[in-house]
């Protein structure tokens, strides 16, 4: 099957953005992290259920699936609404960076989602 | 309350679940965005980063000089941001990205069984409008009563993008698609689609119109050679077998007489001889409507120079190319009743002194003109039959006829017909 690199690009930035905070969330919420008891165990579960789905969509949009691409933009968007406000609000700057990062890498997945494929892709 | 609740209830009822999603996402997007430019603008106005704003903050010019600031960069880029993401996500949720090739191939399968064009556009423009989600979806045939087979129905607020149906630079018609609201017309990857299931459309179109002049052509060969069998058992049913039993009671009579009365008996053989001279006659025109002995026996060019031999009054001349390639036996017979019947005609009616015959051969076409100095084609004359019959031959091997008066005076009859040299 031929893909786009739009595409694979934002494949693999979902899987892997959705990995590292899933692990990184499953181990918060096991070691009862601070910022885990703060945001409140709700809100991390919530981040992990929208990483898992995130998961889930870059299956589909590795696979140039349409699902996929709405799943992928549904989960990422939410995601970044979730951590724009650590941007400012973060109580440290490495937590201000790593918020900044977040929705850097939601900005680039959507965008490459969003984005009009080549015309020797598209037809 | 209830009212509205209920309205609410209709309108989300009433609408197409990919629109809701479009909408929601679109909306998520735009959310995300205003929001995103306010933390960048707070961020920035926050410098250095790491202090984070407290209550005192709100208080401070600089606050507000963040919200103007906020505002500004929202009004200046929300329209052309939102009519981006607008675009792209309709193009995600109505699109073909995931499977470009899908509907294309769709159409071709559809194309490939198509035998009857009325029955299966009608399913292909449905298939298209379904698949892209397009409101109306058409395809306009060139034909006499102009047919249109349509999916839904052509709304006065959207345009109507129209893609030619041709095939060898022959017009067919057209594939009508209309965009899918008034903010969203046709996109980049439609046109693509659209355009390459247009072309597809055209070619079989033109091989169900190229199918059906074929069957026509062969159900008129058929006609053809049955009307043809039934002249040729007429004229031996109507004239030789009669003149055959004519001869056997003659000749029984001639038995009987030859002993009692030979004079009479004498008088009947002469009758018979000459019964028998006009038979001869009757087969040899029988043969000649077949296949004109001349042909066989004189070659195209050489039958038509001997026709001049019919009128002493008309000169005949040829201009045909040396050699003569060789022609199939159904050309050279058109040929030659066509130049029959022309000559006829311009003896019988031009009143003319010079009649040119010339034959030219392009690569594909072989071209006839018989010209003569007469007096030219008088003005609201109608199709005899000869016309008549030199238009058929002409037409029954795919070529065509007219015939004009030409200056200063004549009148120039000319045949096109299909040809190909196959010793090149």
């Amino acid at each position: 099957m031929k893909r786009s690199s739009n595409i694979m690009v934002a494949a693999i930035l979902t899987a892997l953005y959705c990995l590292v905070t899933v692990i990184r969330v499953s181990i918060a919420i096991a070691t009862q992290d601070q910022t885990v008891q703060d945001a409140g165990n709700g809100f991390a579960v919530l981040i992990l259920i929208l990483c898992t789905v995130g998961l889930v969509s870059a299956y589909g949009v590795w696979n140039n699936q349409k699902w996929g691409k709405i799943l992928a933009i549904f989960s990422m968007g939410v995601n970044g609404l979730l951590a724009l406000p650590g941007v400012v609000f973060a109580p440290t700057l490495l937590l201000k960076l790593d918020a900044g990062v977040s929705v850097l890498v939601v900005i680039i997945v959507i965008v490459m989602v969003l984005r009009r494929p080549g015309v020797a892709t598209a037809v | 309350m209830k009212a509205l609740f209920s309205t609410v209830n209709r309108k989300i009822r009433g609408t197409n679940p990919s629109s809701l999603l479009s909408s929601g996402l679109l909306g998520l997007l735009l959310i995300s965005y205003m929001y995103g430019v306010y933390v960048v603008v707070i961020t920035l106005g926050t410098f250095p980063f790491g202090s984070i704003p407290d209550e005192s903050f709100i208080q401070t010019s600089r606050y507000w000089l963040i919200n103007t600031l906020t505002l500004i960069c929202l009004a200046l880029t929300i329209v052309p941001v939102s009519r981006w993401l607008y675009q792209r996500v309709n193009d995600l949720i109505f699109g073909q990205q995931d499977n470009p090739y899908a509907l294309p191939s769709m159409i071709s399968q559809r194309l490939r069984g198509m035998q009857n064009p009325e029955l299966t556009l009608p399913a292909i423009t449905e298939n298209i409008a379904t698949a892209l989600h397009l409101p109306y979806v058409a395809v306009e045939l060139n034909c006499d009563d102009r047919k249109v087979f349509a999916s839904g129905s052509p709304g006065t607020q959207t345009t109507h993008h129209p893609f030619p149906l041709q095939y060898l630079d022959q017009p067919l018609g057209r594939l009508v698609a209309s965009g899918r609201s008034a903010n969203y017309p046709l996109t980049q990857s439609d046109h693509h689609i659209l355009q390459e299931i247009a072309q597809q459309i055209g070619i079989a179109l033109y091989l169900a119109s190229m199918t059906e002049v074929l069957q026509n052509s062969r159900e008129e060969i058929v006609v053809a050679r049955e009307e043809e069998r039934r002249r040729i058992r007429n004229d031996l049913h109507d004239g030789l077998a009669p003149t055959l039993s004519s001869f056997q009671l003659q000749l029984g009579a001639i038995r009987k007489l030859m002993v009692v009365n030979p004079g009479e008996a004498e008088i009947i053989i002469q009758e018979l001889g000459r019964d028998l001279k006009q038979a001869t006659q009757d087969i040899r025109d029988l043969v000649y409507h077949l296949r004109p002995p001349m042909l066989d026996e004189l070659g195209l060019i050489g039958a038509i120079q001997n026709l001049g031999l019919l009128d002493d009054h008309l000169q005949l001349e040829l201009d045909v190319p040396d050699p003569m390639p060789p022609l199939s036996a159904a050309t050279e017979v058109a040929l030659f009743r066509i130049v029959s019947e022309a000559v006829h005609n311009v003896a019988k009616h031009a009143d003319a002194t010079v009649c040119m015959i010339r034959i030219t051969l392009d690569p594909e076409v072989l071209s006839l003109t018989v010209t003569d100095n007469g007096q030219g084609v008088p003005a609201g004359y109608s199709n005899g039959i000869g016309l008549q019959s030199m238009r058929e031959r002409a037409s029954e091997l795919g070529g065509a006829f007219s015939i004009q008066s030409v200056d200063p005076s004549g009148t120039c009859v000319e045949v096109r017909l299909p040809w190909r040299d196959t010793h090149r």
